[in-house]
C-alpha cells in the first residue's frame, strides 16, 4: 500500500505554518541583512556585506555580546545547579513535594514585566527589601540596577529566579525515569550516603537530562530581553546592554532594519550552534 | 556465614497486609527458596531481609544479631535483582568493584585524579582489582570485565550481577527472581550454576521465584507463600509428597495436582462420586472434603473399574504421556501421567477407569488444611485374603 500521499496531506498543515512563520521570515531576514532598508521606507539598496562589516567594528555589538555571554555564564550554572539541588530535595520531601514544586514553578507562569517591576522595588537602593536586609547586618547595599558593577549580577539573580522553577520541573521529570532498582542495589552495596548516591547513581544516569536542561537554559538565557527593557534599558552606560536589546533598539527605535537584521542573523547563528551541538552530543551520548 | 531468622514479621502497604506474621529459620549455609504466585509478598519479604523495606512488626536476625535498625549495607547481605540493576555507565569491572571501593576507600580517595595521589590508595585499589578478577574468573567473565552492561548479553549481565554480590563475601545472598528474564535454555544452565555456586561458597541463600521448577531443583528447603503467609516450609520432596495445605499442593508439581470433591461416607470412608476409596478419615459422615492426587498416582484399570471417564487428549512429550481424562461420574477433568510404554494402549475417545494408587490420596478440609487419612481395612482385606489364600494353597 502506498501511504505517501496520505503522509504529505498529514504533513501539510505543519509544513505550511512552519514555512509561513519560520522559514520565510528567516529568509527575508537574511536578505534584509544585505540591505540598508529602514522600517517603513519604500526603497532599499543592496549593500552586500556592509552591515556585517559595520557590525564587526561596532563597539556596541561587542559590548552587547560580552554582556550577554557574561549573563549566560552567570545564570545557566546557577539556575541549573540550584534546580538540580531543588529537584533532588523535592523528591525526598514527601508530602510537601507538591507545594515546593508549585512554589518554584510559580515565577515561570507570571508576566515577566510585572515581576521585573516587583524586583525593581525589592532592589530599590533606599527602601528596597534587599538593601534593608543588608542594612540589618550593617552592610550598605549598592544601587543594584544603576551601578555598572552590580547591574548584570542583579539582572542575573532575577533571571535565575524567573527560570529555575522550569528547570526544576525538567529535572523532576528526568529523576522520575531513573530505575529505583539501581538505588536499591546501591543501598545494598553500601552507597547509602546522599553524596555517594548522587555521585555514583543520580549524576551519571541523569547526564542526558542535565545536558538537555543546560542547552535549553543556555538558549533561553541568551534571549534575555524583557527584564533589561523594563528595568535598565541597557544602562548605566552600556553595562547591561544585551544582544536582543541591541537588536530591538537598532530595529525598532532607530529603524535601521537592515543592520538589525544582520545582528539577528548573528544571534540566530549562535543559537544554531548550540542546537546543533545538542543534537550531535545527544545522538552520541546515549550509552544506555 | 550466618543463619537468618525471621520472627513474626508483618508488613502493611496501606490497607493490605503484604506480610502476615511470617516466621522462618534459615540455618547457616542453607538454600531456602520463597516461592508463590505474584503478589504473595515474597519479594517484599526479601526486601525486608535486605533492609530496603522496614517491617511494621517482628524481628529480622542475621547470625545472632538483630538487624532491624541497620541500613542495608551493614547487614552483610548481598542482593541480586531481577533487572540485574547494574550501573549502566560503568564497566563490568567497575560494577563489581564499586561496593569494595566504597567500603575500603574514603570519599577523598575515591575522587578521580586526586584520589589516586593519596597515600595507600594505590595499594587498596590493587587489592580490589585482584579480588574482582578472582570473582570474575570463578564466574568465567574475566574477559568481559572491560565491557559496559549494554554490551553484554542477559546471561553475562546476570553473571556480573552475581559477581557484584559475591565480591563482598556476604553471609547471606538474597536473590529476587534472578533468572526470570533469561530464556529457557540459559535459565536451566544458570540454575545449575547457582546451585554450584551455593555449594562452593557455603553461604546462606534466600532465593525468590515464582517458578516452582527453580524452587524444587535448587533448594534445600522451599517456603511456599500465599497471600502474605508461609503455607509450608519443607524440603522439595516433602512439599511434593506431603503438602500441608491445598495451596501448597496446587503450587508445587507440573502438571498441577488433580483435585476432586469427596465426601466422608459410612465408617469414615472417603467416597468420590460413587467410588469408595481405600482411605478413611476420622470425620463425621457427610463431611465434604477435597481430595488431591498427583498425575502419576491415578492408575488406569485394565478391567475399566474405578472412576469412569473418557480420554479427551493425549500429550506425548517423549519421555512420558500426559493424558487428560474427562471423568463422567464427577464432572471433572483429570490429568494422568503414564509411561511411554502405554503409548499404543491409549487413544483419544477411549473409555477408561481410574483408581488412586494405594496410600497416595491427599485430603484437605474446607479451609484447605490437610486431613490425615488411614488405609481402609475393607479395601486392604481382599488383597490380604487373596495372599493368604495363595499361601494356603502352596
Amino acid at each position: 500500500m502506498n501511504s505517501r500521499p496520505v503522509a504529505y496531506v498529514l504533513m501539510a498543515p505543519a509544513a505550511v505554518l512552519v514555512t509561513l512563520f519560520v522559514i520565510a521570515p528567516v529568509g527575508v531576514l537574511v536578505l534584509l541583512s544585505f540591505s540598508d532598508w529602514q522600517l517603513g521606507s519604500s526603497t532599499l539598496r543592496y549593500t552586500g556585506l556592509g552591515n556585517y562589516r559595520q557590525l564587526a567594528t561596532d563597539p556596541v555589538f561587542w559590548v552587547s555580546l560580552r554582556n550577554t555571554a557574561f549573563y549566560v555564564a552567570l545564570v545557566v550554572p546557577v539556575a541549573t545547579g540550584l534546580a538540580l539541588v531543588a529537584a533532588i530535595a523535592i523528591r525526598g520531601a514527601g508530602r510537601l513535594a507538591a507545594f515546593y514544586r508549585t512554589a518554584f514553578f510559580l515565577p515561570v507562569t507570571t508576566t515577566v514585566v510585572a515581576m521585573a517591576l516587583a524586583w525593581e522595588f525589592l532592589l530599590h537602593p533606599s527602601f528596597g527589601l534587599v538593601n534593608l536586609l543588608l542594612a540589618e547586618f550593617g552592610v550598605r547595599g549598592p544601587v543594584w540596577l544603576r551601578d555598572a558593577d552590580t547591574v548584570l549580577y542583579a539582572l542575573a539573580a532575577i533571571g535565575v529566579w524567573l527560570k529555575f522553577g522550569y528547570y526544576v520541573v525538567l529535572f523532576l521529570a528526568g529523576l522520575s525515569t531513573l530505575p529505583t532498582d539501581l538505588y536499591d542495589a546501591a543501598a545494598v552495596d553500601g552507597i547509602d550516603r546522599p553524596l555517594d548516591r548522587f555521585r555514583y547513581v543520580t549524576w551519571p544516569l541523569l547526564g542526558p537530562t542535565v545536558l538537555f536542561v543546560v542547552v535549553v537554559a543556555t538558549i533561553q538565557t541568551f534571549q534575555v530581553f524583557e527584564i533589561v527593557a523594563t528595568l535598565t534599558q541597557g544602562r548605566p552606560g552600556r553595562a547591561s546592554e544585551v544582544l536582543l536589546f541591541t537588536i530591538f533598539q537598532e530595529g525598532f527605535v532607530y529603524f535601521r532594519t537592515g543592520y538589525a537584521s544582520a545582528l539577528t542573523v548573528v544571534f540566530l547563528c549562535l543559537i544554531l550552534v548550540l542546537v546543533l551541538a545538542k543534537f550531535r552530543y545527544f545522538d552520541r551520548k546515549v550509552y544506555y | 556465614m550466618s543463619s537468618l531468622s525471621l520472627r513474626s514479621v508483618s508488613k502493611r502497604f496501606g490497607a493490605t497486609n503484604v506480610l502476615n506474621d511470617i516466621s522462618l529459620e534459615v540455618t547457616d549455609g542453607e538454600f531456602v527458596t520463597l516461592v508463590g504466585p505474584s503478589g504473595c509478598g515474597k519479594s517484599t519479604l526479601l526486601r525486608v531481609i535486605a533492609g530496603l523495606e522496614r517491617q511494621d512488626a517482628g524481628q529480622v536476625c542475621i547470625g545472632a544479631r538483630a538487624v532491624d535498625d541497620l541500613p542495608p549495607a551493614q547487614r552483610e547481605t548481598a542482593m541480586v535483582f531481577q533487572s540485574y540493576a547494574l550501573y549502566p555507565h560503568m564497566t563490568a569491572e567497575q560494577n563489581i568493584a564499586l561496593s569494595l571501593e566504597v567500603r575500603r576507600l574514603s570519599f577523598a580517595r575515591r575522587l578521580p585524579l586526586v584520589g589516586g595521589l593519596l597515600p595507600g590508595s594505590a595499594r587498596a585499589r590493587h587489592a580490589i582489582r585482584a579480588e574482582v578478577r578472582q570473582v570474575a574468573e570463578q564466574l568465567e567473565i574475566a574477559h568481559l570485565l572491560g565491557r559496559k552492561p549494554s554490551a553484554l548479553s542477559g546471561g553475562q549481565q546476570q553473571r556480573v550481577a552475581l559477581g557484584r554480590a559475591m565480591v563482598r563475601r556476604p553471609s547471606v545472598f538474597l536473590m529476587d527472581e534472578p533468572l526470570s528474564s533469561l530464556d529457557a535454555k540459559l535459565r536451566a544452565q544458570m540454575r545449575v550454576e547457582i546451585s554450584d555456586l551455593h555449594r562452593r561458597l557455603g553461604a546462606t541463600f534466600v532465593y525468590v521465584t515464582h517458578d516452582q521448577t527453580e524452587a524444587m531443583t535448587m533448594s534445600n528447603r522451599v517456603a511456599v507463600m500465599h497471600a502474605g503467609r508461609i503455607g509450608q516450609c519443607a524440603t522439595p520432596v516433602t512439599l511434593y509428597d506431603d503438602p500441608a495445605t491445598l495451596d501448597v499442593a496446587e503450587m508445587i508439581g507440573t502438571p498441577k495436582i488433580n483435585t476432586f470433591p469427596a465426601l466422608v461416607g459410612p465408617g469414615g470412608r472417603l467416597v468420590v462420586g460413587s467410588l469408595p476409596l481405600e482411605a478413611t478419615a476420622g470425620l463425621p459422615e457427610g463431611t465434604a472434603l477435597t481430595i488431591a492426587l498427583r498425575p502419576e498416582h491415578l492408575v488406569p484399570q485394565a478391567d475399566g473399574s474405578g472412576l469412569a471417564g473418557r480420554i479427551r487428549s493425549i500429550e506425548d512429550i517423549g519421555s512420558e504421556l500426559l493424558v487428560r481424562v474427562a471423568l463422567t461420574d464427577i464432572q471433572c477433568d483429570a490429568i494422568v501421567r503414564l509411561p511411554v510404554g502405554q503409548r499404543d494402549r491409549q487413544s483419544v475417545g477411549r473409555a477408561v477407569g481410574l483408581r488412586p494408587a494405594p496410600g497416595r490420596v491427599l485430603a484437605f478440609d474446607r479451609t484447605g488444611l490437610r486431613v490425615p487419612l488411614a488405609q481402609a481395612g475393607a479395601a486392604a482385606a481382599p488383597i490380604l485374603a487373596r495372599g493368604a489364600a495363595a499361601g494356603q494353597r502352596s
